[in-house]
């Protein structure tokens, strides 16, 4: 009910309410009442010596403290964006070759197959596409599913600038590149026709590993979260991926470690392709494509048959 | 009224609109400066936000060390110059097709020669070239898939082109399964000793292989296990993979009209 | 305006002496400034309440200063140091957001 003197209701609230509502020191209403009580001005002159002391020593103190907690440049952080500088750079110019790769490809395609279509080869020409396609140069489409992976929550936070000697415990809420290794393997396993991480697509020559803590697929840096897309049999790509090794490898992943995985069918998905794909060292041994044949010796001694010499590339 | 009743009814404004009301009356544009101004204020906070959330979820490469920095760096250079050059390539045989009045040749030439590269890749085409040979002895079994499919992924990384293990040849799509207490891949079981062959830059491989917390170290920390590395000058992978036809995936179809007969 | 200019004053002797804050005093540098930003605030608003008085804005400056140190100080010795800091830290953060807010109304009336 209403009360007459100051008997408020939120009396328990006076912290807050205090400190909401007279922010102001009441010492500058109670001199200000005594002063004017005994005839003086309200407030005193702000010109006083002292009061101008006391701002030089505010500002002072504003300055150092300033300085003495900005957090300082060490000459390592410096020498850390000078590399991700350069990093970023090369990763810039590789970008823009496997574009131009992929272009000159396509040329190049074009007139052999012109040129096949012209002379009649069209098994050349048939057998070129399928080997591009089972290779991994060309892009595809097709049913499948999208995998994604992240570490575990806590670890997405972790100070960035944390004194790398104090990291001893191992981070097992991180996701490795053993992780994408053997996830990988799996959905291969589970009949996967084309995978590609994060956009790059998985050839023979691709390799999933480490660098320090980042993951590396084919050279390149993955930034999380890892996106895991594999083209397969809708049917039975994920239930027999959840069944092997790889699927029982991520179960145990998300729940001891914490990892986030998360599986999506979807239909269609689209791989890229990775065009720069190609041989430097290896020469084949025979010039014409040759038919599987199962149980082949396996080649120990440099045995070299006759190559019909297929001019080496330049 | 000392007293401020926690729930009021719905209180009719100025006019006597109810509270919906007044919100659709608010929310009619109006061609005002406050009204701009308010506008891209707002168009600011959402940017703001938008770009905090992103900024959130996408960690870059400030957060690893400088060591690893490094060594990224020391492979995205090593990438670049091997994509320099095969760009430079290309373009020789680009200008060599497009240039050639008798292009057909050269065009049939370059087309089985990539049919040739390709059918190393896929594993249909024997190859040869420098390389290693590795013989991982395991007599008590204790070589795991995952440790064969890191030497294998390590090879890559080292620039390996052509792969065998024992009589399996090693394709993009090869996996690597426990098949009693050995190891199988493609469903096909393996016998230690496991001999491996790779080609590619046999020293890069090589020293691939040594590097502390590599694979001879790994294998070697195995009970009874043995690991021993040779570079060869010359060696033939001989083993061929039986390409299952793709069922599901088909290739994007490019805009490119066919050539016309 | 004397006071105002003694501040910049203040301001640039910090910025080019760079003093160094002695080792045990930093932890309580940053609840220090608050403080001292908090009784400055306080200082101007009296002024345009018009009931400055350079006495009371000296004492509250320096009291405020050295109870929130004391308090942070007290509090790492208990062992709760971070949550006591936080809790001066958001009731002088609060105050100084009232005092700036009536601040506003006087210069702006908005």
């Amino acid at each position: 009910m209403t009360a007459t003197h100051s008997h408020r209701p939120d009396g328990s609230m006076t912290l807050i309410t205090e400190m909401m509502e007279r922010p102001l020191d009441p010492g500058y209403a109670a001199a200000a009442e005594s002063r004017q009580r005994s005839g003086l001005p309200a407030a005193t002159s702000h010109q006083g010596p002292m009061l101008v002391a006391i701002a030089v020593l505010i500002g002072a103190v504003l300055a150092t403290s300033a300085l003495a907690l900005r957090a300082p440049t060490t000459s390592a952080r410096q020498i850390k964006s000078a590399l991700v500088g350069r990093i970023e750079a090369s990763r810039a110019h590789a970008d823009s070759q496997t574009r131009l790769i992929a272009g000159l490809r396509d040329e190049i395609n074009k007139a052999q197959a012109t040129a096949l279509s012209q002379q009649s080869q069209s098994g050349l020409a048939a057998d070129l596409s399928r080997l591009e396609l089972v290779t991994g140069t060309v892009p595809v489409t097709g049913p499948g599913l999208v995998l994604t992976l992240d570490d575990a929550p806590a670890q997405a936070n972790a100070n960035a600038n944390v004194d790398p000697r104090l990291a001893t415990a191992f981070d097992g809420g991180k996701v490795i590149a053993r992780d994408l290794q053997i996830i990988v393997n799996g959905l291969w396993q589970a009949g996967a026709e084309a995978i590609s991480v994060n956009g790059h697509r998985l050839t023979e020559r691709a390799a999933i590993r480490f660098a320090g803590e980042a993951i590396l697929v084919n050279y390149r840096p993955l930034v999380r979260p890892y996106v895991i897309t594999a083209i397969g049999d809708p049917g039975s790509l994920s239930v027999d991926f959840a069944e092997n090794d790889g699927g029982s490898y991520l179960q145990s992943l998300k729940s001891n470690n914490g990892i986030r995985g998360d599986i999506q069918a979807r239909d269609p998905v689209v791989i890229p392709g990775e065009p720069a794909l190609a041989l430097r060292e290896a020469k084949p041994v025979q010039s014409s494509v040759t038919k599987p044949v199962p149980g082949t010796t396996p080649g120990r001694a440099p045995s070299t048959t006759a190559t019909q010499s297929t001019e080496a590339s330049p | 009224m000392s007293r401020s009743s926690a729930r009021t009814n719905t209180p009719q404004g100025a006019g006597g609109r109810s509270p919906w009301q007044r919100m659709m009356l608010m929310a009619r544009p109006r061609a005002t400066k406050a009204n701009a101004f308010a506008a891209l204020l707002a168009i600011l906070l959402g940017f703001a936000v938008a770009t905090q959330v992103r900024q959130n979820q996408v960690v870059g490469l400030e957060s690893l060390r400088q060591s690893e920095l490094v060594g990224i760096l020391d492979n995205a250079t090593l990438q670049s110059s091997r994509l320099d050059q095969n760009a430079r390539e290309l373009q020789t045989t680009r200008d060599e097709l497009i240039s050639g009045g008798t292009s057909d040749a050269a065009a049939l030439k370059s087309a089985q020669e990539r049919l040739d590269a390709l059918g190393v890749l896929a594993g249909t085409a024997r190859a040869h070239g420098p390389g290693i040979q590795m013989t991982i002895g395991d007599p008590s079994g204790k070589v795991t898939p995952p440790l064969l499919l890191d030497a294998i992924e390590e090879l890559r990384d080292a620039g390996a082109e052509a792969i065998q293990v024992g009589d399996v040849r090693v394709v993009a799509s090869s996996s690597f399964g426990q098949s009693g207490s050995g190891v199988e891949i493609d469903g096909i079981k393996l016998t230690q000793p496991y001999v491996i062959l790779a080609i590619g830059a046999a020293q890069t491989m090589s020293s691939a292989m040594e590097i502390p917390g590599g694979l001879s170290e790994n294998v070697r920390g195995l009970v009874d296990a043995s690991i021993t590395v040779t570079q060869r000058s010359d060696l033939t992978v001989g083993a061929l993979h039986a390409v299952r036809e793709p069922r599901y995936a088909r290739p994007v179809p490019s805009p490119a009209p066919a050539a016309t007969p | 305006m004397i006071p105002a200019l003694g501040l910049l004053v203040g301001l640039a002797v910090g910025l080019f002496l760079h003093p160094a804050v002695p080792l045990p005093l930093q932890p309580y540098l940053p609840i220090a400034v608050i403080a001292a930003l908090d009784a400055v605030f306080g200082g101007v608003r009296a002024v345009l309440d018009g009931i400055f008085n350079d006495k009371v804005f000296v004492v509250s400056f320096l009291s405020n200063v050295v109870v929130a140190a004391f308090i942070v100080f007290l509090g790492d010795q208990l062992g709760v140091g971070s949550q006591l800091s936080t809790g001066v830290v958001v009731v002088l953060g609060i105050r100084i957001f009232s005092n700036v807010a009536s601040i506003r109304r006087h210069l702006f009336r908005a």
